[in-house]
């Protein structure tokens, strides 16, 4: 890959930099509005979007990427009803570094903007096709008019992950003096890990004193650990889609991330977690992108238990396989038999239809409904199974 | 210091199948199977024998197959050169380890030795799962398989709330499952379920036992997927410095961080991964083998021999069997990862695809795709029709056919197949509508 050095397997790490926590703040900067938007195929209606923001909103985030006022057309109209509700969150317009797209953003009333560039040399010769002295005046011509207007600024670095390390301290130094209040590390292309992504945006932040933001992509599955590694490094704001929606393989998830700040990192951002199931079915409704039973924190199959395993564990006791509870993200806990049940599900389906069935009669009933499913290729429904056992006990009587 | 060597294990048949409404037929297990070995895959956990007869038929007619792994640096090669021939030259020269070999006799080959194997095959690796009990053991022996992955939840969350048990009973549980398999003459892995949340201290003490007892491997399982890349880096690091055997990840998706911890633990010193296609598996799965295969060849530079341009067949026929369609967005594999709409991008990769790929999409058995919709720029139009419609558009015609395309877009909220594009242009060049 252009512009890329393998990491290396065998590098060595600092125990400071692997025992390192997730410090507060940290802000919520969510962009389905603008990134989940710009997936290929999807469009939200108007309507769409501002029930999104008010959702979002709700929920406690902090700040709403709302989408881009340059495209023209419906786009200014739904940013500029979205900023009338008033919410108690930031709205953020997205634009390219360009006084004109300022402009835009200035005249929907939005109290924030982000001005975005790209930061890599790949990026600066073979798509911009200019040098790195025109990026930085871009950005300093473009934040110094958005802070004559008052506005909160975010400078994104687009492909800062295969941006020049030197010119990235540039890049963030020349935002800083002009007058951005944060910059955005965006992963554009989804080629980091974890460790890398701390190395680097520590790095950064080391040289650079700018409120850092993490925009991470999930190319290589890598993305909601990436913006974690950066909030461990010292960023304190990041950018997020519900579902993950986003170019290519999308972005960091809210869902997962909120959930992976509060049980792997014990970071509580008094986000209203209850409403995750719902928005994460209404965005999966409106982008036309159904939400797969196994999304995480947010799949219908979640707390489905169907293998005796885990089964077995969950009837007595359903922390011994659950972080967190089912009410917490808006999900039902249920029990399903299915090939790989056994005699604590058996038992668990049939005690909630009102039967007691004996130790021996589960024992007799697990091989039959195992058969069952492995004949019909599913799962199966409550119904096939108090069937089967009321035949069983038919048979005997 | 030499490459580490790393070897895969599918699990898409054992733990894949443990995913809420999911049963393949023997027939299916047995396609997945032969897909696997042709793609390179060198081992597989095939089922879990003791859940009955047709379990143990599935997993026999696994067996039965008598899969050869194929060794695909062919393949790999002539992909990657159609990019840059440079590349090629790179690749033949370099000496990583194209593949691993069952046992933890995993060798680094050099590129001699992989010419001599080159059309050659050996024998697919397959394994059972069992849960730390004689009779599990005996139930995979019956099946014919090579080896066994012995095991047992070693938390005390779980040793206490789900067994009603103590640590020493564990520790004699998988004592008396070891010598089950040594006498069936089965290698074993022994695995940690619930390693994650497990005491690290006596997480040692059951995986130096496993080495006492003569495993071939031992296998962190993060089942309920709640290490980070940090913590999991740390606890790797940590149990290597205390057993010589080869530890394997198997690690679960639940916020989403599967992939990342099983790299972190490549990093810190683990030489295996358990994964699954599309990371199907218990809840939200496991890390997807694709992604891990990829990753380690882009990010890490690392190559398993893996023949990747199939990676999309094999995904397509396990989301069939599985009847879990493959999220049109699932990384590495899904139809839209190289779909590209927006001005800005699509302008990009016009220019030059690694603008915005990290590979190119004949890599994985995928096309790029350009689309019309809502955020398309001029150029993505001008090109569409230059391209495929042999039109000439000028700026000007793009930029008012751009007026049109976008608001029918937002219209229609959805993209713009090419009989809409056509009908458009017709109209804005005719002067109707």
């Amino acid at each position: 890959m252009e512009g890329f050095k393998p990491f290396g397997l065998s590098d060595v790490f600092s125990e400071e930099m692997l025992s390192a926590k997730v410090q507060a703040p940290v802000y919520i900067d969510d962009t389905t509005l603008r990134d989940g938007e710009q997936t290929a195929g999807v469009v939200f209606a108007n309507e769409e979007k501002v029930y999104i923001a008010k959702m979002l909103a709700q929920m406690g985030v902090h700040q709403i990427e709302a989408g881009i006022p340059a495209m023209g057309g419906d786009e200014k109209e739904a940013i500029k009803q979205i900023v009338r509700l008033e919410l108690p969150a930031s709205i953020l317009a997205w634009n390219r570094a360009v006084v004109e797209d300022v402009k835009h953003s200035d005249d929907c009333g939005v109290d924030a903007v982000a001005i975005s560039i790209s930061s890599s040399d790949i990026h600066i010769k073979q798509k911009l096709c200019h040098d790195r002295e025109w990026v930085l005046d871009s950005i300093r011509r473009a934040v110094e008019f958005a802070k004559s207007h008052n506005l909160y600024v975010s400078v994104n670095a687009e492909d800062a992950s295969r941006a020049d390390p030197g010119f990235l301290v540039e890049f963030a130094r020349t935002a800083r003096e002009a007058g951005a209040d944060r910059l955005r590390y965006c992963d554009t292309v989804g080629i980091l890990d974890p460790l890398e992504t701390y190395k680097r945006v520590k790095a950064l932040i080391e040289e650079v004193d700018i409120p850092l933001e993490m925009h991470t992509h999930n190319d290589f599955g890598m993305a909601t650990a990436n913006a974690i590694a950066g909030l461990k490094a010292g960023a304190n704001y990041v950018n997020t889609t519900v579902n993950g929606l986003g170019e290519r393989a999308g972005n960091a998830s809210l869902e997962e991330l909120v959930m992976a700040l509060t049980y792997c990192e014990g970071i509580d951002l008094d986000i209203r977690t209850s409403l995750f199931r719902q928005l994460s079915e209404y965005v999966a409704l409106a982008s036309g992108r159904p939400l797969p039973a196994w999304k995480p924190v947010v799949g219908s199959s979640l707390f489905v238990y169907e293998s005796e395993g885990r089964a077995s564990g969950a009837v007595r006791d359903p922390t011994t396989y659950e972080i967190f509870l089912p009410d917490e993200v808006g999900l039902p806990r249920r029990f399903n038999v299915g090939k790989y049940s056994g005699p604590s599900v058996v038992h668990q389906k049939l005690h909630e239809y009102g039967y007691h069935p004996s130790e021996e009669e589960v024992r007799r009933l697990v091989p039959i409904l195992r058969a069952r499913s492995i004949a019909l290729k599913r799962s199966l429904f409550d119904r096939e199974v108090v069937e089967a056992y009321s035949a069983l006990t038919e048979r005997r009587e | 210091m030499a490459e580490p060597r790393i070897r895969l294990v599918d699990t898409t048949l054992r733990d894949g199948e443990q995913a809420v409404g999911v049963v393949f037929t023997p027939w299916e297990k047995r396609q997945i199977a032969t897909l696997l070995a042709e793609i390179g895959v060198p081992a597989i956990e095939a089922g879990f024998p003791a859940l009955g007869p047709e379990e143990k038929d599935c997993i026999r007619a696994v067996v039965e197959a008598d899969l050869k792994v194929k060794v695909t640096t062919q393949a790999v090669i002539a992909s990657e050169a159609k990019q840059s021939p440079s590349r090629k030259e790179e690749i033949a020269s370099s000496q990583k380890p194209v593949l691993s070999e069952a046992e933890g006799t995993l060798l680094a080959m050099t590129q001699a030795e992989r010419l001599q194997v080159k059309g050659d095959s050996r024998a697919l690796e397959i394994n059972a799962f069992a849960r730390a009990r004689r009779e599990d053991v005996r139930d995979a022996a019956r099946c014919g398989v090579h080896g066994v992955i012995i095991s047992i939840s070693t938390s005390d969350m779980h040793i206490e709330r789900k067994f009603h048990r103590s640590r020493p009973w564990v520790l004699e549980r998988v004592e008396e499952a070891a010598d089950e398999a040594r006498s069936q003459g089965l290698v074993f892995t022994v695995s940690a379920e619930d390693a994650s949340r497990t005491d690290l201290s006596f997480l040692t003490e059951y995986y130096r036992l496993a080495e006492r007892l003569g495993a071939r491997m031992v296998r962190y399982c993060d089942s309920l997927g709640v290490d980070d890349p940090f913590t999991a880096y740390q606890r790797i690091k940590l149990i290597g410095q205390e057993i010589s055997l080869p530890i394997e990840m198997h690690m679960h998706n639940d916020f989403g961080m599967a992939t990342a911890n099983v790299l972190a633990g490549i990093r810190a010193g683990a030489s295996s991964v358990a994964a699954s296609i599309g990371g199907l598996g218990e809840r939200t799965g496991n890390s997807p083998l694709e992604e891990v295969v990829m990753a380690l060849r882009h990010l890490y530079g690392v190559d398993l021999g893996i023949e990747t341009r199939r990676f999309r067949e094999v995904s397509e026929y396990v989301a069939m069997a599985s009847q879990r369609a493959i999220p049109i967005w699932k990384a590495i594999v899904g139809s839209n990862v190289f779909a590209h709409e927006s001005g800005i991008h699509t302008d990009g990769i016009l220019k030059n695809p690694s603008n915005y790929e990290a590979f190119s999409p004949e890599e994985v058995g995928l096309q790029r795709q350009i689309i019309i919709g809502k955020h398309s720029g001029s150029k993505a139009l001008i090109h569409k029709f230059n391209v495929e419609f042999g039109i000439e558009l000028d700026a000007d015609t793009a930029s008012r056919l751009l007026e049109r395309v976008r608001a029918t877009a937002v219209e229609l909220k959805r993209l713009l197949f090419d009989k809409e594009l056509m009908l458009l242009y017709k109209e804005l060049t005719s002067g109707v509508g």
